[in-house]
């Protein structure tokens, strides 16, 4: 249980032992002692494995955003009425997410065939690092900022009617 | 993590690097494995309890660390660093509950020590004295050598101080013949393999050790350090 180990790293792994063989009563018991409410804890604890469940499929949405094949991109951005690159820069999560429309994010979403709150986590997760950076070149590459959607369209070079047609809230 | 998130900035990178135990023959769970595992938990209220009332006992020892995490943010940061494979799981040598266990031990001390390397305070050159004792510069290796290393040593020295302080302070509380004070004594002295050792070391009863258990966490959580 404890060979080589400091005297209070082998006070907390007979705890931990004694918690992790004790039945439901006794745990409460220890708990108890320990100055925390068993109820709460378990609680808590509960949040802490839904909060970690979001995380992976954040993560796992993520990944697949980042991995759409150069076809499936630009069956996207073409039913979306985007630029490719408008895509490639919501997939490296440079947008400001609360400054794209809902509507877009929910045609968005459906295409991803995510739910929006979902796929707003996905896009507001730390920024990817872009293509351009995992290449080596001459210069540093600059640190990529979030911009805002309309930024993002601007950069791209779509015309102010699209651009006025996709800022749109209303359907 | 969102950077936009002003509040986020004391949530600790889930990417940044923890030194992974080297089990060469370890068989590695899949990822989708350790998913299931996550969403059995939601089935099992009474593991989750188990899982985060040790958590929170882990973070007593963090004293920097618990001022900002919750014993609900270590778990939820252990399942994910798993889920996505910033840790693994070696599922032929133990089970998904020590993994987390482990997970959540390992990765509270890594921010413990980084917490620790960011408090410790520079000390500017102007501020070293420009003469020694005898008038002379102070010499470079006596710099070197001097108390206030640099801060990795001094985190190793508060490291091996707190390693010893819980069960010291825990252990004053009691007499020589009582048997909280006791049962410190053997787990202080020897190496257990399972509490049914520690318990016949001590040769009490079941009863009579559960009690005292209980006895030592209530006297462990009114000493628990807190900042």
């Amino acid at each position: 249980m404890n060979n080589g180990k400091t005297p209070d790293e082998k006070f907390l792994e007979a705890q931990i032992a004694l918690l992790m063989d004790a039945s439901a009563e006794e745990l409460d018991e220890y708990l108890v002692a320990a100055g925390l409410d068993p109820q709460d804890i378990e609680k808590r604890g509960m949040n802490g494995v839904k909060g970690a469940l979001t995380s992976l499929q954040v993560a796992q949405r993520a990944a697949a955003l980042s991995d759409l094949s150069a076809a499936r991109q630009r069956e996207v951005a073409g039913h979306l009425g985007i630029k490719r690159s408008v895509l490639s820069a919501l997939a490296e999560h440079r947008a400001i997410v609360s400054s794209i429309p809902k509507r877009f994010l929910t045609r968005l979403a459906t295409e991803l065939g995510d739910t929006v709150q979902t796929l707003s986590l996905v896009l507001s997760a730390p920024i990817a690092a872009t293509r351009s950076a995992q290449h080596k070149s001459d210069t540093a590459p600059k640190e990529p900022v979030r911009v805002p959607f309309e930024q993002l369209l601007r950069e791209a070079a779509m015309s102010e009617e699209e651009i006025a047609e996709l800022m749109r809230e209303d359907s | 993590m969102d950077k936009e998130n002003p509040d986020d900035e004391n949530v600790p990178d889930l990417g940044d690097v923890e030194p992974e135990p080297n089990d060469p023959g370890g068989v590695l769970a899949s990822l989708a494995e350790i998913e299931l595992e996550i969403k059995a938990l939601l089935r099992d209220p009474a593991r989750v309890k188990k899982l985060t009332a040790i958590a929170a006992l882990v973070l007593r020892t963090k004293p920097k660390l618990q001022r900002q995490y919750e014993p609900e943010d270590l778990l939820q940061d252990a399942l994910t660093r798993l889920g996505i494979g910033k840790r693994s799981w070696a599922k032929n040598r133990i089970d998904f509950n020590q993994a987390v266990i482990g997970v959540m031990r390992s990765w509270a001390d890594n921010l413990e020590k980084q917490k620790k390397r960011k408090d410790v305070p520079l000390v500017l050159e102007s501020e070293l004295p420009s003469v020694g004792e005898d008038g002379e510069p102070p010499k470079l290796e006596e710099l070197a050598g001097h108390s206030d290393g640099p801060p990795e040593e001094l985190a190793a020295k508060e490291d091996d101080a707190q390693g010893m302080a819980q069960l010291a302070c825990v252990r004053a509380n009691y007499g020589p013949d009582e048997l909280p004070g006791r049962i410190l004594d053997k787990l202080k002295e020897t190496s257990f393999e399972t509490l049914l050792e520690l318990r016949l070391a001590v040769g009490a009863d079941e009863a009579e050790f559960r009690n005292a258990w209980k006895h030592i966490m209530r006297t462990a959580a009114k000493l628990a350090p807190k900042e």
